[in-house]
């Protein structure tokens, strides 16, 4: 699943990431006071989260193969 | 009151707006500015209130319009010939085209950031069709709702609207919750603007829309019109270990017109000349040569000629946000790679007419939720259809135009003194069927139902390239699928926000497989192996479809083609 890396040194706790998040996978953690990817599998990997962190403090880690896969690109079982 | 949610929350609007992205945005401040009296509230799931709602940000920000260069009637008249098919609305494509440069000015007065040449006038790269593209900031929501709130519109984030509501006919609310607690909201508003997005079964990243606002239009008996063009498409690459890349992301949008196999150039076979984009035709050069043995089909980068394509700049944010992008992907440098055609969506399928209004009194419809039902595109999954950056350009242009027009309605209904309230009845109907999964432990999984209908819409040959025996067997388990919708649990109300979902993938799913198998022609988008040409003797029509009782209702309706300027061979 798709995650993402906090520097808890850098983060400001400006949750500009949690607010920006237009797909809503990145929630605030009231109790750790850190962001946290808590939908993964609805991360739409746009980099926006981190593009505006204002200290640079996320990462965003991809998982590619948990995405869609053309698994049946072909319904009609006409065998490719 | 209720037994459903947390709280309960009335709100009282002139004009509720549901969708914060550019559509919505456009819509809230043109009709703020058409009557400053009216009291205006935007509703989204994320927060529109700071310019983070919609697909806006996310896109490599290209602004395709009319430059002072093209003449309008020339762009809707290549748009009418080589994408729309004969089946636009004309005077409607004709109206964007006539606006497009004004639409330019009022977005940059409105702050909005579009790239300058060094005499300060709209840099674009120019096509050898009738339009250019320029570079736009992808954070055009941000400057919008700063300007919508300078005006006094109001905003409520991350509540998810889950149904409309009516008084007879007439829309006159909406009731929705908000996904981070349950707190439940009655909206009651004078006239809604649906802003919602298109369908695009969240096949791949970016192309998000849900089409909650189709479902929702749908239920109130709105009419649908174009459903059977809800199937943009793209090339996918395919990296060495599976993984597959789709448009902002490394894909291999450029495969379209450069497709390999180890014989032969493809596209050059299939679908010669110079396309501006990807169609099923091109997936079919694919499809073909894949099924007779020919496979794997793919791109080769170092001998793609830059110079034959058309040279975009890029806005400084856009170039940040690529170069985060890249990092994640490793895109090939001059390499040979894999390429398979990767289904979209994009159905938009709500039919409005030149005021953006639907045909349910009080209800507007813009943007990417109505673009195919508009026919402003034709027999394209508008937006963007098959020019990019029209996208941006529709949900400007039929903001700007469904805002005015809710506006003056919304006066109309305020000078009335109508009743907007909402019936207490049909509010504890819609909620109890809203939460009803999370009074389930166990059932259909969402993520489960999701995979599942994915595997309904996206192979090619359901989605692309039909058959009627095809197009039988993908309604069939689309039908028995959304029967099974009723088994849906959810853990907690992000889990309910995705069960909304999912109904609306399975409504946007039946629509399009009915309306493709009335449709027995190919034209644009809709690609039938058993019907292979285009017939205007017998289908110059369009399919509406509507709900009647439980049923859907299919009808075809004339297209006024003697009224339009540009009409096919043999029709004068």
């Amino acid at each position: 699943m798709t995650s993402v890396r906090v520097d808890e040194q850098k983060c400001v706790r400006c949750r500009t990431c949690v607010d920006c998040c237009f797909i809503c996978a990145m929630v605030w953690d009231g109790q750790l006071q850190r962001p946290y990817l808590k939908y993964g599998d609805d991360c739409q990997i746009c980099g926006v989260c981190e593009t505006l962190c204002p200290t640079g403090a996320l990462y965003i880690q991809p998982d590619w193969q948990a995405k869609h896969q053309p698994r049946l690109l072909v319904q009609g079982r006409e065998k490719l | 009151m209720t037994s459903y949610g947390n709280r309960t929350i009335i709100k009282n609007t002139d004009i509720l707006i549901v969708g914060g992205g550019i559509s919505g945005l456009s819509a809230a401040i043109t009709a703020k500015q058409s009557a400053p009296e009216l009291s205006i509230l935007v509703v989204d799931k994320a927060v529109a209130s700071k310019g983070f709602a919609g697909k806006a940000g996310r896109t490599t920000g290209l602004l395709s319009y009319v430059t002072h260069e093209d003449d309008p009637e020339e762009f809707a008249a290549h748009c009418v010939r080589e994408h729309g098919c004969y089946l636009n609305d004309q005077e409607l494509l004709l109206e964007m085209a006539y606006n497009s440069r004004r639409i330019v000015s009022t977005i940059a007065e409105w702050g909005i950031g579009i790239q300058r040449d060094e005499k300060g006038t709209v840099a674009y790269a120019k096509w050898p069709t009738p339009w250019g593209t320029a570079a736009i900031d992808p954070d055009m929501c941000r400057t919008l709702a700063k300007k919508a709130k300078e005006l006094d519109v109001e905003f409520l984030d991350h509540v998810a609207v889950a149904a409309l509501m009516r008084n007879g006919r007439r829309v006159v609310g909406a009731a929705g919750f908000d996904h981070r607690n349950g707190d439940v909201y009655i909206f009651e508003a004078g006239a809604v603007i649906l802003a919602a997005g298109a369908q695009d079964y969240l096949i791949t990243t970016g192309w998000c829309g849900t089409g909650n606002g189709i479902w929702m239009a749908y239920e109130v008996g709105a009419e649908m019109r174009n459903a059977e063009f809800g199937n943009m498409c793209d090339f996918a690459r395919v990296a060495p270990d599976g993984s597959v890349y789709y448009g902002a992301h490394g894909g291999a949008h450029i495969a379209h017109d450069h497709l390999h196999t180890k014989k032969e150039n493809i596209s050059r076979k299939y679908r010669p000349g110079f396309h501006s984009s990807m169609d099923p035709l091109a997936a079919y050069a694919w499809y073909r040569e894949t099924l007779d043995g020919n496979g794997p089909v793919f791109v080769d980068l170092s001998d793609f000629a830059q110079k034959e394509g058309v040279l975009f700049q890029w806005h400084p944010t856009a170039t940040a946000r690529r170069a985060v992008l890249a990092e994640k992907t490793n895109p090939p440098e001059n390499k040979r790679f894999d390429v398979v055609p990767g289904f979209l969506g994009e159905m938009s399928c709500v039919s409005v007419d030149h005021d953006m209004a639907t045909t349910v009194p009080g209800l507007y419809c813009v943007g990417d939720n109505s673009g195919s039902g508009s026919a402003r595109g034709g027999a394209v999954p508008t937006p963007p259809g098959k020019i990019h950056g029209t996208g941006i350009l529709n949900a400007f242009f039929t903001g700007m135009k469904g805002g005015p027009a809710a506006a003056q309605y919304a006066k109309g209904i305020r000078a009335s003194g109508v009743s907007q309230r909402v019936e207490q009845e049909q509010i504890d109907a819609v909620f109890s069927a809203v939460f009803q999964p999370m009074e389930r432990e166990t059932g259909y999984d969402v993520k489960q139902a999701l995979d599942d209908i994915q595997d309904i819409v996206a192979p090619v040959d359901y989605s692309l390239i039909q058959t009627e025996t095809r197009l039988q067997r993908g309604l069939r388990e689309a039908v028995n699928w959304r029967a099974r919708l009723g088994q849906l649990y959810a853990r907690d109300y992000h889990e309910v926000l995705r069960c909304l979902d999912l109904q609306a993938m399975g409504l946007c799913a039946e629509l399009f497989f009915r309306a493709s198998l009335m449709r027995k022609e190919s034209r644009g988008f809709h690609f039938r192996e058993d019907y292979p040409e285009t017939d205007n003797q017998n289908w110059l029509k369009w399919i509406i479809i509507r709900k009647n009782g439980t049923e859907m209702e299919l009808l075809t309706r004339d297209i006024p083609i003697d009224r339009y300027p540009v009409k096919p061979e043999g029709r004068g």
